[in-house]
């Protein structure tokens, strides 16, 4: 376990810069957090790190929305959100697994432990907390998650 | 000119033959079968279940569409299909499953009849939603709107000011930059307890409630640009709650709607006032609201109230309330507007040059990109 502690949105965006900086392309991250833990403001953390040049917002309402990067490894970024889900096979409708396996893209996933039984083994499990203070969010890399 | 457009971005199902005569907007039909009440009853959207009900509902909410046009009985379903001039159809943003419903169906109908079909931008229909009407004394024409006009288009999947210095011709100059208006009540309601779709719950409770009790924050309001942010709103309800929490051993009816009413409060401000310098900043001869945002009383009442004040030149066109919501008419009004742009160069024809095989539903379908 590693522990994050941001004082604020911008700081959330480092830390996830710092994180993605041992991305290679591949990988699917599994977000956990209630509403407003930052979770969205993260993966536009993530984003900016990328070079994704499009507008990262809550994708909520169309549960899942792509973005190109400019990066030459990580040429995708996919960002999920499983708020308004109930059932972890609905994902797979939107094919969700086709993303998982490939190597040129980073899926992101918000509200993860909604559908962790579709997730593949190699999910990277973070968890988004509030802190005491208004701005200061808790960012957990979790070992394990049961 | 007749046009008939299907809509199935997202949880309804629509249908809609609008006829053009004389530059006129005359709506023959309008169908909507909503599956709010399905979705309540999970808390949210199942893309599944929402394609499956797409699929399940489209051919009947066809079928009431046309007849509901064929006001004198005397034409069968397939003499009246073969009498349209165009089909449209929504091909995006919107949900994927739900979308490819719609555009499949509608390629098919262009297939059998071997007509034009139109792809349009949801969120086009929502910013010319506002010509629509029922009442046909009141219809307005394609030369209602003076341009630069300023559509705000405001919903539960999106929040965006557009420009649009001429017909089917759109530029985002700002837009939310985490939540969507609308995805902020139904969030807030959610923290509250109230229940599913958030918007039309919180602004009734809204309405009995005091709009100063709270002091909300107005995110985005100093900058200098037209975005907007309503995350961090819907964070400050959230701790605001276990404080009144710890201070009223109850949390009373009237603190609830004086937290509705605050908040309504809240969104309505940057709403209108990041509105009020677009106008300003674009010049604009017209303002345009849409999207299901659009029914919230507050919103419409204000923003009447001081453009009318601010900017006495500039024409004001609100949707009608059954028109704010998802709706097919506006895609065939839309889809006119698309139309006459682009005259012959429209060849979506079945036997036509464009391959018709590879245009499919776009679930990030930008507005303006082309």
């Amino acid at each position: 376990m590693k522990k994050y502690i941001s004082h604020n949105p911008n700081e959330t965006k480092k830390i996830a810069a710092h994180l993605a900086a041992n991305f290679q392309g591949g990988e699917v991250l599994g977000l956990i957090g209630d509403l407003g833990a930052g979770k969205t403001n993260f993966v536009q953390g993530l984003a900016e790190y990328f070079g994704v040049k499009d507008t990262v917002n809550s994708p909520t309402f169309v549960l899942m929305k792509p973005y190109p990067t400019s990066n030459k490894k990580c040429k995708l970024l996919v960002h999920f959100d499983c708020y308004r889900l109930n059932n972890p096979e609905e994902l797979l409708s939107l094919g969700i697994a086709e993303y998982f396996n490939d190597s040129k893209c980073l899926t992101v996933i918000e509200w993860a432990d909604k559908i962790k039984s579709v997730l593949p083994v190699k999910t990277l499990w973070l968890r988004l907390e509030r802190g005491k203070k208004e701005t200061e969010r808790i960012i957990t890399i979790l070992d394990n998650i049961k | 000119m007749k046009i008939l457009a299907l809509e199935t971005s997202c949880d309804e199902t629509a249908a809609a033959v609008l006829a053009i005569k004389n530059s006129r907007f005359n709506l023959l039909s309008n169908v909507v079968s909503s599956q709010v009440k399905i979705h309540a009853k999970f808390g949210g959207i199942v893309p599944e279940v929402a394609a499956r009900k797409q699929m399940e509902m489209v051919i009947p909410v066809l079928e009431q569409a046309l007849k509901q046009a064929n006001s004198n009985h005397q034409e069968t379903i397939f003499h009246q299909l073969k009498s349209i001039d165009y089909f449209a159809v929504t091909q995006g943003p919107g949900l994927i499953t739900s979308l490819t419903v719609g555009v499949e169906t509608a390629k098919t109908l262009a297939f059998s009849f071997n007509k034009p079909l139109i792809f349009v931008n949801h969120l086009a229909g929502h910013a010319y939603s506002s010509l629509l009407s029922t009442n046909q004394e009141q219809t307005a024409n394609d030369q209602t709107i003076k341009f630069p006009a300023l559509a705000l288009v405001v919903s539960g999947g999106h929040t965006m000011l557009v420009l649009m210095k001429k017909n089917y011709q759109f530029e985002i100059i700002g837009q939310t930059l985490d939540d969507a208006a609308g995805e902020a009540f139904d969030k807030v309601a959610q923290i509250l307890n109230l229940g599913y779709p958030g918007g039309p719950i919180v602004s009734r409770l809204a309405a009995c409630g005091d709009r100063k009790k709270y002091n909300l924050p107005r995110p985005m309001l100093q900058q200098d640009n037209f975005n907007f942010s309503f995350s961090g709103l819907k964070t400050a309800v959230l701790y605001l709650l276990p404080k009144l929490k710890k201070n009223n051993k109850n949390i009373s009816s009237t603190i609830i709607n004086d937290l509705c009413a605050s908040f309504d409060q809240a969104v309505v401000d940057v709403l209108v006032n990041k509105t009020l310098r677009a106008l300003k900043k674009y010049q604009a001869q017209t303002f345009l609201l849409g999207g299901g945002v659009a029914a919230n009383p507050l919103l419409r009442a204000t923003l009447i109230k001081k453009i009318s004040q601010q900017f006495s030149k500039t024409k004001i066109l609100i949707p009608e309330l059954k028109f704010t919501g998802d709706n097919a008419a506006m895609i065939a009004l839309a889809a006119y507007f698309k139309v006459k742009k682009s005259g012959s160069r429209i060849k979506f024809g079945m036997t036509k040059k464009i391959d018709y095989k590879k245009i499919k539903a776009e679930p990030n379908f930008k507005l303006g990109r082309r």
